[in-house]
Formats: structure tokens, sequence, C-alpha cells
């Protein structure tokens, strides 16, 4: 059934392109161009006027085809007389800019709705980029109990509601059990602690005569080994009670000294290399270290469950709370993950909402989650059987009342960009100490959400 | 006497031949030399290339295998039709075509009538247009997205092909400049015959200027046409119907948050490329022909 | 616009040349002046204007005055980096493009077996998409496993760190640039087709050897090519982005070495929101560009040789 729908829905799509291409030979013998070829309205006429809503997003692949089924079931009980529509939006290579929503809102021409990195919900609702949403949430009976509190902080700002948490995400320490096996060391007690960590990666280290590393134990700057990853496992915060930042916690300092130091121990060209080799995503999927061999042991996120079962459903692998210097440190892990929210400017604000609440209410979350292998960031969704039934999984769903988040400020792309040039570049590179690197964050970032009146 | 005319062509048919032979060898020696310099640099720029290829025909995770490997085994064909089928290639296609090629023509007409005027006619303003069209080639296009972006929106051309195609039919600075450089090469006495023989300037653009070009204009095509080819950044921000969407953007789906189908990504990207490779392929014989216009140049 | 030229009415007194000519190079120069009047000049002012304020893209712009300008000088550690990344770019770039393109298109315009061949090999990895690029230049310039250290590890060598030290970046990417110079050598291609075949056989009869011909007869008359690329590329340099983009993700790493200005202006305007800052740097390039440019244009006059006569 579905194959013919999709037939029938290419056959269409050729006659329009057709159509495009025709008018668009006309426009090429008139220099000026009387007739725009725009073939927006695609074939309307049987529906009675139906409005049409725009979720823009950059889900490709299994995420892209879960969401159009959310979508269509959306469109088919919604009661705000609505049609929903998916548009894909490409995302620059290596880059976290979202140039198309820039330019849409400033030009007045946004979509009703789109998909944000949920970290960046304070930055744009700052800017003015999203619209509040405080008052159709509240009608809808949207509250802070139902969503897990670091999911839910993130997208309030100054009080105030700009976006729905949809997915999320724990951290946790991956290894590869066959390669253990061959290395002689036992995959049945994975590293528990700092040293255990230290002596694994040392065993399944393996170099050529040159003396570079062919084969990584585990490096502690790749994948998931954030900055922020060592700094809850040590216990730092990242934030005070005034919502100051705090990288400068002794905690964090005594974190970035144990990575610098473990850093030198691995050699640092060989992290570089590796870290090199990654760059510009190149990493991602199929070409992750760990997928390859080429890596024994990655701190990494749930998601990889989904991909382990694609390309490597035959190697053993397993996933422990990453080590901590007093033993497992399960509350390392820290959750990301998106959200939807309604640009400003866009004009009706009530069926967006209606549409986003759909896609970021318990339905929604509970297909998408379970499509994609993510977390659901509604409590009650998250408790449902699906999400334990790998063991591989459920180790990540124990770590999510313990996860932490990242301080929401409305810098989120600044501190992200000075918190990984700190971690991947001043401290191994050593043109900073970890004290001077976390010290000049706070003090950058503070003067910043200073100046912008963050703290009155 | 006669002996010595004989003798004397003898030595000439001599040292021709010798002359000749000498020509050959040096002739010999000479492409011996430019092969031997040219065929290792052909082996660095055709590497890129080499690269994406054989990657586009491996099988699972051989990307990255260390040592790397250069010929896949077994050849994965069926990235190929994989990757047409993974996104609407196709459509995507046909759109990127549609776009250059109006694109292009568009830039051709406008641009070398513009130049035209810079070049070949000697009026007042236009050392001023000059500068000023080389100077709009250094603001950074970051700056001027937004504004430009709502000079398209008033004009009601967002969500259209229009902003990707029209402006080129204006004229492009970039070519404006090269053919102004090209049509200043050609000597003047050749327009004044033409005026005094009663020629409008049309007439002379195109029964002079553009067929002693054609290197020029050719090469303006494949610029013109790679860059629309290529183009990311306005399909990106002026495009919102999937069916409209260009194979630059197309390509950005084969990656998704977490990962990515590299093999596809692969094999689409050299059957993006390919189209330009053939353009290039039949385009470039135009480079050869020149030579044999000498005749009517000073 | 077609007979525009005859079909002007003639007034009583015919027009003088002069003014013929003016009416003519408007008519032919007039798409462009549309067209710059249309799609440029808004844009262009409004980015000037922008740059005294401080404004991210949807509120209304606040006037700071020169505010953004003293920022960048005083108060910018980064945009002092990346103006002498991009200089130092710029400078040892652009000589080399110009003496490879111009020398492999000279071997490639002659009459050798396989020229097209060549031709379209050289002109390659210009085409490559750049989401293939930055797989393909990043696994080859991959310190130690990558395949241009395969060398250096034949001898036992870890090979040079490439893009990952500070003292390797800057020399890696000049490199890197050299690569995608098939554009340029199709540009002088071009150029050569304009050398007169007799001026070569005039100068075979003066019995001169190659280096002259090349010097009094190739270089002449290829000046007008080499003088656009001049300029484009100073412009092009100044502008750098895609590769260092690519191949660091736009980091700078490390030690800020390879951070350049437009990666920079780019994180100000769209990671950052700053569009104001943003176009202050727009704006200063901008004008740094033009200087260059019209000192360029000014020694023009001494080396650039123009067959169709100078205006």
């Amino acid at each position: 059934m579905d194959t013919q729908k999709q037939s029938m829905m290419s056959r269409r799509r050729f006659l329009q392109v057709t159509g495009l291409a025709t008018s668009a030979a006309v426009l090429a013998a008139c220099p000026a161009p009387a007739a725009a070829p725009a073939a927006t309205d695609g074939d309307g006429g049987e529906m009675m006027e139906m409005k049409k809503l725009e979720a823009w997003s950059r889900m490709t692949d299994l995420a892209q085809e879960s969401i159009k089924e959310i979508i269509d079931i959306y469109n088919e009980q919604n009661t705000m007389n609505v049609e929903l529509e998916f548009v894909y939006i490409a995302q620059t290579q290596g880059s976290q800019a979202d140039e198309k929503l820039l330019t849409a809102v400033a030009g007045g021409t946004p979509p009703a709705l789109h998909y944000a990195d949920r970290f960046t919900v304070p930055q744009f609702a700052h800017e003015g980029f999203f619209t509040n949403i405080n008052e159709f949430a509240e009608a809808a009976g949207v509250t802070k109990e139902l969503y897990y509190d670091f999911a839910w902080d993130e997208t309030v700002y100054k009080g105030d509601i700009y976006a729905l948490s949809f997915d999320t995400d724990t951290r946790a320490l991956w290894y590869n059990m066959d390669i253990m096996s061959e290395a002689g060391v036992d995959p049945e007690s994975p590293p528990t602690n700092l040293e255990e960590l230290r002596a694994a990666t040392e065993a399944l280290t393996v170099r050529d005569n040159t003396g570079a590393v062919t084969r990584h134990g585990f490096n502690p700057i790749y994948d998931q080994a954030w900055l922020y990853t060592w700094g809850f496992g040590f216990g730092g915060t990242f934030q005070d009670g005034d919502r100051r930042i705090t990288f400068a916690h002794p905690n964090n300092i005594a974190a970035m000294e144990f990575v610098k130091s473990f850093v030198d121990e691995i050699g640092v060209e060989d992290i570089d290399a590796m870290l090199a080799a990654c760059a510009g995503g190149n990493c991602r999927g199929e070409n992750d270290y760990f997928w390859t061999g080429q890596s024994a042991m990655t701190c990494s996120g749930n998601w990889k469950v989904a991909q382990h079962h694609r390309y490597k459903p035959d190697t053993n692998y397993g996933v422990v709370p990453m080590p901590g210097p007093d033993g497992p440190a399960p509350h390392a892990s820290w959750a990301g993950g998106w959200s939807w929210a309604v640009p400003f400017g866009y004009d009706d604000v009530e069926s967006a909402f209606d549409a986003c609440f759909y896609l970021c209410g318990p339905e929604g979350q509970l297909k998408y989650n379970k499509d994609t292998f993510h977390i659901p960031t509604i409590k009650s969704a998250a408790q449902d059987p699906f999400f334990y039934e790998d063991p591989l999984h459920a180790v990540f769903m124990d770590l999510l009342p313990v996860s932490s988040a990242r301080p929401p400020i409305p810098l989120g792309s600044k501190l992200w960009d000075l918190q990984v040039k700190a971690f991947r570049d001043e401290i191994p590179h050593g043109l900073k100490t970890p004290e001077e690197a976390l010290t000049d964050i706070d003090e950058e970032i503070n003067a910043g959400l200073e100046e912008i009146g963050f703290f009155s | 006497m006669a002996v010595k005319t004989q003798q004397a062509a003898q030595e000439f048919a001599h040292n021709h031949a010798r002359r000749l032979m000498f020509k050959r060898i040096r002739g010999v020696i000479r492409s011996t030399l430019i092969h031997a310099s040219l065929i290792p640099a052909a082996f660095v720029f055709m590497l890129p290339f080499m690269w994406m290829l054989s990657t586009s025909l491996k099988p699972d995770v051989q990307f990255y295998a260390y040592p790397p490997i250069l010929i896949p085994s077994p050849l994965q064909w069926s990235n190929y039709p994989d990757a047409v089928t993974f996104i609407t290639f196709f459509l995507y296609m046909r759109n990127t075509l549609t776009i250059a090629i109006l694109a292009t023509i568009g830039v051709l007409l406008s641009s070398s009538l513009v130049a035209y005027s810079l070049a070949r006619i000697p009026w007042a303003g236009r050392n001023l247009l000059f500068i000023l069209t080389v100077a709009t080639l250094m603001l950074p296009f970051q700056v001027t997205m937004i504004p430009l972006f709502i000079v398209f929106k008033n004009l009601g051309w967002v969500n259209s092909w229009l902003p990707l195609i029209v402006p080129h039919w204006f004229g492009g600075a970039l070519y404006i400049f090269l053919l102004r450089q090209f049509f200043m090469t050609i000597p003047m006495e050749l327009s004044e015959a033409a005026r005094i023989d009663g020629a409008n300037e049309l007439k002379i653009y195109y029964s002079i200027i553009l067929p002693l070009s054609k290197p020029a204009l050719a090469t303006v095509a494949i610029f013109e046409f790679i860059a629309r080819w290529r183009d990311y950044i306005g399909p990106l921000i002026y495009l919102s119907d999937q069916e409209q969407y260009t194979l630059s953007l197309g390509i950005y789906e084969y990656q998704s948050q977490y990962g990515a189908e590299w093999g596809l990504l692969m094999a689409a990207s050299v059957m993006i490329t390919l189209p330009i490779i053939l353009l290039f392929f039949f385009l470039q014989k135009t480079f050869v022909q020149g030579i044999a216009l000498t005749g009517i140049k000073g | 616009m077609a007979t525009a030229s005859q079909s002007l009415p003639l007034p009583r007194r015919r027009l003088s040349q002069g003014t013929r000519h003016t009416i003519n190079g408007l008519i032919f120069a007039s798409p462009w002046i549309f067209g710059l009047v249309v799609f440029w000049i808004y844009p262009t002012l409004a980015s000037a204007y922008y740059s005294f304020t401080k404004y991210n893209g949807v509120r209304n712009p606040d006037w700071t005055g020169f505010a953004n300008y003293v920022r960048l000088f005083t108060d910018d550690e980064e945009f002092l980096a990346a103006v002498y990344n991009t200089v130092y770019f710029a400078v040892f770039s652009i000589p080399l493009a110009i003496i490879f393109a111009f020398g492999l298109a000279l071997m490639l315009n002659a009459k050798i077996r396989a020229q097209v061949v060549y031709r379209t090999i050289y002109f390659l990895p210009t085409l490559v998409p750049e989401v293939a690029l930055a797989l393909v230049w990043v696994f080859i310039f991959t310190p130690h496993s990558g395949l241009i250290s395969a060398p250096f590890r034949a001898f036992g060598s870890r090979g040079p760190c490439w893009l990952t030290c500070a003292d390797w970046a800057m020399p890696t990417l000049v490199l890197l640039a050299l690569w995608i110079i098939g554009q340029q050598i199709i540009l002088y291609l071009a150029g050569l087709q304009d050398v007169p075949q007799d001026l070569y056989d005039a100068a075979d009869v003066d019995g001169a050897n190659f280096l002259s011909k090349f010097r009094n007869v190739t270089v002449p008359i290829l000046t007008p090519v080499v003088f656009f690329h001049l300029v484009t590329s100073v412009i092009g340099a100044l502008n750098f982005f895609a590769i260092p983009y690519i191949m660091t993700g736009g980091t700078g790493f490390p030690a800020n070495s390879t951070l350049f200005y437009s990666i920079y202006l780019y994180k100000n305007a769209f990671h950052y929101l700053e569009m104001g800052y943003a176009s202050a740097m727009a704006w200063l390039l901008f004008m740094f560009t033009l200087v260059v440019t019209l000192i360029i244009f000014r020694s023009a006059r001494l080396w650039v040789f123009y067959a169709g006569g100078e205006d």
C-alpha cells in the first residue's frame, strides 16, 4: 500500500517538475520575468481551505521517516483544520548555525515550527528568534512535572516557555568486548575507576614501529568525552545559584588536570591525529573509530545502540557508567537533545503550538523515540518497557535520573565554542593550564551575561 | 658553377634535413620533458577524485581502514542504485540542471554586453563603473545575505527559483571583469574600421568581438555553470519546497545527526561530478581553436 | 535595445561621436546598472549601516557608533589572529597560484598527446562536492595514517603533523589551496589562445629562443589575464573559507593558527548572532581589499599590456 502511494506521488512530482522546467524555460526567453515559476501550491483544490504549516528540520533517513509518519497522524486527527508539512533543511557541513532560519526570521517569512538543538533555545529566545508560548502551553496543561528537569530547564528562558523538548540522550562508556578478549583484558570486568581506565587503555592500545598509535584503547577527548563529562564525573558543577558560570570549580580543574596527564600518557600527537581524521563530522556513523575497531573504548551515547544493531551486529559490546575518581560515576552523564519551537514572526501561534504539542506530547515523543532509539523527555513516556528491552540501552535509561545538563544561558554558542577550545586545544596542547583556561571561560562568559542583563 | 650550385643545393638539403631532424629531436625532448612534469602532477590532482571513486565502491567500513584500501574488494556497485533511490536524486539533478543552464545563458548574454561597453566603447563613466563592478566582489556575502533576502521577499520571489536565476541575467561582476580583460586585447582598429563601414555597436559586438572571444566565453560558461551547480547557500536560503531542491542540498540528506551513508554519499558525489566533467570535456575544444584566428589580429 | 545606436531619432544636428559613445555605453551596460541598483545597493548600504549598530538579524538595530570597530582593534584577540593568518595566507598563496597555474597552462597548451585528458584531470579537484572533499582531504592529511604520510611511514618516521600543530598548519593550507587552481589554469589556457602565432613566427625568424619568446611574446599578451587573476585572487585569498572550514570545522585549532577572517566573520554572524559586529568586520575587509585593488589597478599601467590599446 505504501509503495503504491509513493509511486503515485512521484508521478505527480514529475508532472510538477516538468511544468516547472517549462515555465523556467519560458522565463529564459524573456529576461524581464512577469510570472513566478514557483509551484508551492502543489495540488491544491481538493480540500477545503486547509491551512498549511511548515515544520523545518534537518532530520534525514530514519528520523525523517518517523517524523513524517507522526505528522501524517497529526494531520488526520487535528481539530485546527491545518495541514502540517515536513520540510527538510540541509545543515551546513561542520556548522551548528541555522543560516536559513535566521534569514527567514529576519526576512519575516518564518516557518510554523523549527527543530532546534535544545541547548541553543535560551540563546534564540534571548535574541528574539523564538516566540513565547507560555499562554498556549498553560491552556494545554503543559507543566514542568511532565518533563525531566534538565529538558524543561533548557526550554525555559527567564520564566517563559520558548520550546517543547522532543528527545534526549545520556552518556556512558562503551567497550568492545571482542578486542578486550583478544588483548587479554577481561571483558567481563570493564574499568570502574580512573586507574582501571588508564590501565585498560594502555593494555588495549596498539602502536606501530614508529611508536604511533594504530589502535586506540581510549581517547579521553574524543566523541562524547567532553569537558562537561569529565567535570560532572569529578563532581564539579558549571553554574551556581546565581546562574553564574563556574567552569573554574575546583573539581572541574582537577578533572582537566587528570585529562591533561592522561593525554600526555597516550601522546598528544596521537590524540591529535585521531581528532584530525574526524574533523568535519567525518567519523560519524560507520566511520566512527569505535565501529571500525580503531578504538577499543569510547565515551558515547545511547544512539549507538541503534548503530550497533545496524553496523556491527556480530561484535560484542558492553556499556557501563563512566569511570570516576572514586569508582563508577553515573553522574558523569549529561543529557542533550532536541526540541521544537515556534519561530518569531509566525502569525498563527495557536495552530503552530497545537502541532508542536502533538509532536512533543506523549504520543509523538513515544513514536519518534521508539523509531529512532532516542529517549523521551516526558517522564511517563520514558517508562515504556520498550526502552529497557535492549540490555545496553537499559544502562543508559538508568542514567536518566542522575544526568545533568549544560548550563542553559543565552550565550550558548559562544560558551560551547570556548569550552571546546579549552578542552581540545588549550589544555591538551599546554597553551594554558587547566586553571587558566577554565577561569578565562568564566570571565568572558560572565562578563557577557552581565552585559546583557542576564543576572538582573 | 653548376657543380657549385649542385653542391650548394646538396649542402642546403643536407642542412635542411639536419635542421628538421634537430627540430624533431628537440620536439621529442620537449614533449618528453612536458610529460615528465605533467604526469606526476596529474597523479596528485587525480587523488581526490580517485579516492572518491574508490570509496564509492567500498563495502561496509573500509573507508578509514588502516592501512588504507585503494581498490576495494568486493566492488560494491549497489551503492550507485541505492544512492539514487535514497534521495530523489534525478529530480534534484533536473532542478540543478535547469537552474544552472538558465543562469549560465543569462550570465553569458548580459556579462558580454556589459564587458563590451566597458572595454570597447570609450565613454566617460566606464572606468568608474568598472571599479564599482570589481568592488561588488569584495563585500563578504554573509553580511549582505539578509538584506538581499529582504529584497527578494519584497519582490515576492522567495520560495522559487527566481532569486537563483534572474540576477544572473543582469550580469555577473566576475565575468564582466574577465570578459573586459579579454575584449581589451582585441585591436581597436577592428572596431574603428567596422564603424567607418557603418556597422553599429551591436553588429560589432556579435560579428567581431564575440567570435574572437570564444575561449573567454567558454571559460565564463564553465565557471558559471560550476558555480551554480555547486551553489549551496542560495538554494538553502531561498528554497523551502523539497520538490525544488538542488543536488547541493540533497547531498546533505545522506548525513544524519549521528551517522552518515558514506558509500551512498560518495557514489552520489561521483554522479554529481560527472556532468560537469562532460561539459568541460566538450567545451574545452574551444581552447584549441583560437590559434586559427591569428590572421585577423593585428 | 537591439538597434539602439541606429534607430535613435536623429536630431537636426548629428550627435557628436562622444555623445553617441556615451549613449551606446550606457545602453550596453544597462542590464548591469539596473542589477546593481536592484540587487546590490540596498544590501550594501544596509550592511554599512549595521556595522555601526548592535544588530542580531531580527531585532531593530541599535546605533552604537564606532563601538564595533573599536572593539575589533582593542578587545578581540581572535580578530587579530584572523587578520594575521589571512594576510600570511594571501602573501604566500597568491604568487604560488599564479606561477603554478601559468606554468601548467603553458604545458597544457603545448601540442602533446593526451592533452584533453591532462586538462580534465587538473580540473577535477575543483569539481568534487565539498562534502566529499572534506572526507578526502581530511583522509589524505591525517597525520601519520593519512595518504600523504605514507612515504614518511616507509622510512619509519611519523611525518609532519600537518594541520594539527601551529607551525605546519599554515604551510599545509597554502599547499592545499594549490590543489584547486583548475579554474585559473583554464583561464590562462583561454588567454593563451589569444597569442597570435605570427608573433611567434616573427620571433623565430629573429632567431629568438624559447625563453625570449616567452618573455617578449607570451607574457605581455597574457598580462591582462594575470591582472584579472591577481585582483580576483587577492579578493579570494582574503575571503578564504571553504578549505580551513572543512578541515577544522572552523575551530581555528591549534592555537588560532587556522582561524581565517571570513570564518571568524561567519561565526560572529551566524553562531553568535552578532550581525552588527560581523558587518563591521566585513566593511573593514572591504576597505582593505579596495585599497589593495586600487594599488594594483594603478600599477597596471606599468605592466599590463592591452593589444586593444589603453583607454
